[in-house]
C-alpha cells in the first residue's frame, strides 16, 4: 500500500485497514433488562436503533435463553426467557469522537470518517465464534445445535450472543420451545446456538441466518460477576 | 508480543493485542417488501461468500405462524440475498459487519 495503515493479526485477519471505510465496532455501556416479559422492547431503554445488540443471561443461574421475540420490535423471550445483560456492538465512526491528546487514531483514505480511535477505547469485543444457524450436531428430541464451549479459565459472564437477527419464543406451554437460537449452559461451559421449532415433536429448521459470539474485554464488574 | 499493536484502556486494561480477532461496521440498511416466498439482492462492494462477512437481517413484520422458516440469508460474490419465507409480505432491516 502506498500510504495508511493496516493491522493484520496474527492469524492473518484484518484488524483494521484505512483504505476500507470500515469502523471499528466495540462494545458499549452495559445495560439490563428483566425477564421474563412479554413482548416489550429490547432494549427498553438506551438503544440508539442501528446498532447491533449484545446479550447474555444476567445470572449464571436460572433460565438462561437469549433471543427476542416476534413483530419487528427488539424483545425479550416471552416467557421463562433470563434476565439479560445487554451492550450495543457500536462503531466509533457513529459516535462523533473529536480526539485529542495522545493515542493511535486511523482515518478513512479521505480523511472524513474516523476509522480507530485507540484513545477513545474502553470495552472491546473480540469475536470468539461465528457461523451459521443451519446446524451441523444432533437431532431428533434435541434438534440441531452448534455447541461453542467457553474457555472455564476465563469469566463467563463476558461472553456475550450476538442477539440482533434471532427470533425466539420459550414456554407460551411449558414445553413449547420456538425459535430458540441461544441457549447458555454456565455448568456444562457451553452456549448452544440452535436452530429448530419445538411444540409437541422437534422440527429442524435449517435456516441460513448467522450467529455471531464474542468476548467482551475490559467490561467492568458488569461482566466480572461470574468468576 | 513480538509484532502487532497492543490498545490499552485507560485503566491500563489490553483490550486489543496481536491474536485479537474484531468486526468492523460495512454498511446497513432496509430493504424494499420482499413478497413472501421470493427473494432480493442486495450489492455490496467487495462483498464475498466466506466467512468473514457477516450479514444480519430482521424483519420488520410478524410472521404467519410461529413454525415457519422465517428468512433465509444467502451469501455470494459481491451481493448478499434475502429470501422471504415467513408467510407474510416484509422489508428487512440487515446490517453488514467484516472480520477479516
Amino acid at each position: 500500500m502506498a500510504y495508511g495503515i493496516c493491522v493484520v493479526n496474527d492469524s492473518g485477519q484484518t484488524v483494521i485497514d484505512s483504505r476500507r471505510d470500515e469502523s471499528l465496532l466495540y462494545a458499549g455501556t452495559a445495560n439490563t433488562m428483566t425477564g421474563p416479559n412479554i413482548n416489550p422492547t429490547f432494549p427498553a431503554t438506551g438503544w440508539t436503533g442501528s446498532s447491533l445488540i449484545l446479550a447474555r443471561p444476567q445470572a449464571s443461574t436460572g433460565n438462561q435463553v437469549i433471543g427476542r421475540g416476534f413483530g419487528g420490535t427488539w424483545a425479550q423471550t416471552q416467557v421463562s426467557g433470563a434476565d439479560t445483560t445487554w451492550r450495543e456492538l457500536r462503531a466509533q465512526s457513529d459516535d462523533s469522537l473529536t480526539p485529542s491528546g495522545y493515542g493511535l487514531v486511523i482515518y478513512n483514505d479521505a480523511g472524513t470518517e474516523i476509522l480507530m480511535s485507540a484513545n477513545d477505547l474502553e470495552a472491546t469485543a473480540e469475536l470468539v465464534a461465528t457461523g451459521k444457524f443451519n446446524g451441523s450436531t444432533g437431532t431428533g428430541s434435541e434438534g440441531l445445535y452448534h455447541v461453542f464451549n467457553m474457555d472455564p479459565a476465563l469469566d463467563q459472564g463476558r461472553y456475550y450472543v450476538l442477539a440482533t437477527n434471532t427470533i425466539s419464543m420459550f414456554g407460551v406451554k411449558p414445553t413449547w420451545q420456538l425459535h430458540i437460537d441461544y441457549k447458555f449452559d454456565y455448568t456444562n461451559s457451553q452456549i448452544r446456538i440452535q436452530n429448530y421449532y419445538y411444540e409437541t415433536v422437534t422440527i429442524d429448521q435449517s435456516r441460513d441466518m448467522e450467529y455471531a459470539i464474542f468476548y467482551v474485554r475490559n467490561g467492568g464488574t458488569a461482566d466480572d460477576n461470574f468468576a | 508480543m513480538s509484532y502487532g499493536l497492543q490498545v490499552f484502556a485507560s485503566n491500563g486494561t489490553e483490550i486489543l493485542n496481536g491474536s485479537s480477532r474484531v468486526t468492523r461496521s460495512v454498511t446497513s440498511g432496509t430493504t424494499a417488501t420482499i413478497n413472501t416466498g421470493n427473494s432480493l439482492d442486495v450489492t455490496v462492494a467487495d462483498f464475498a461468500n466466506d466467512d468473514t462477512w457477516k450479514v444480519f437481517t430482521s424483519a420488520n413484520n410478524m410472521p404467519n405462524s410461529f413454525n415457519v422458516r422465517l428468512q433465509d440469508v444467502t451469501k455470494h460474490s459481491g451481493y448478499f440475498k434475502i429470501t422471504n419465507n415467513m408467510g407474510v409480505n416484509s422489508s428487512f432491516d440487515y446490517i453488514v459487519v467484516r472480520s477479516g
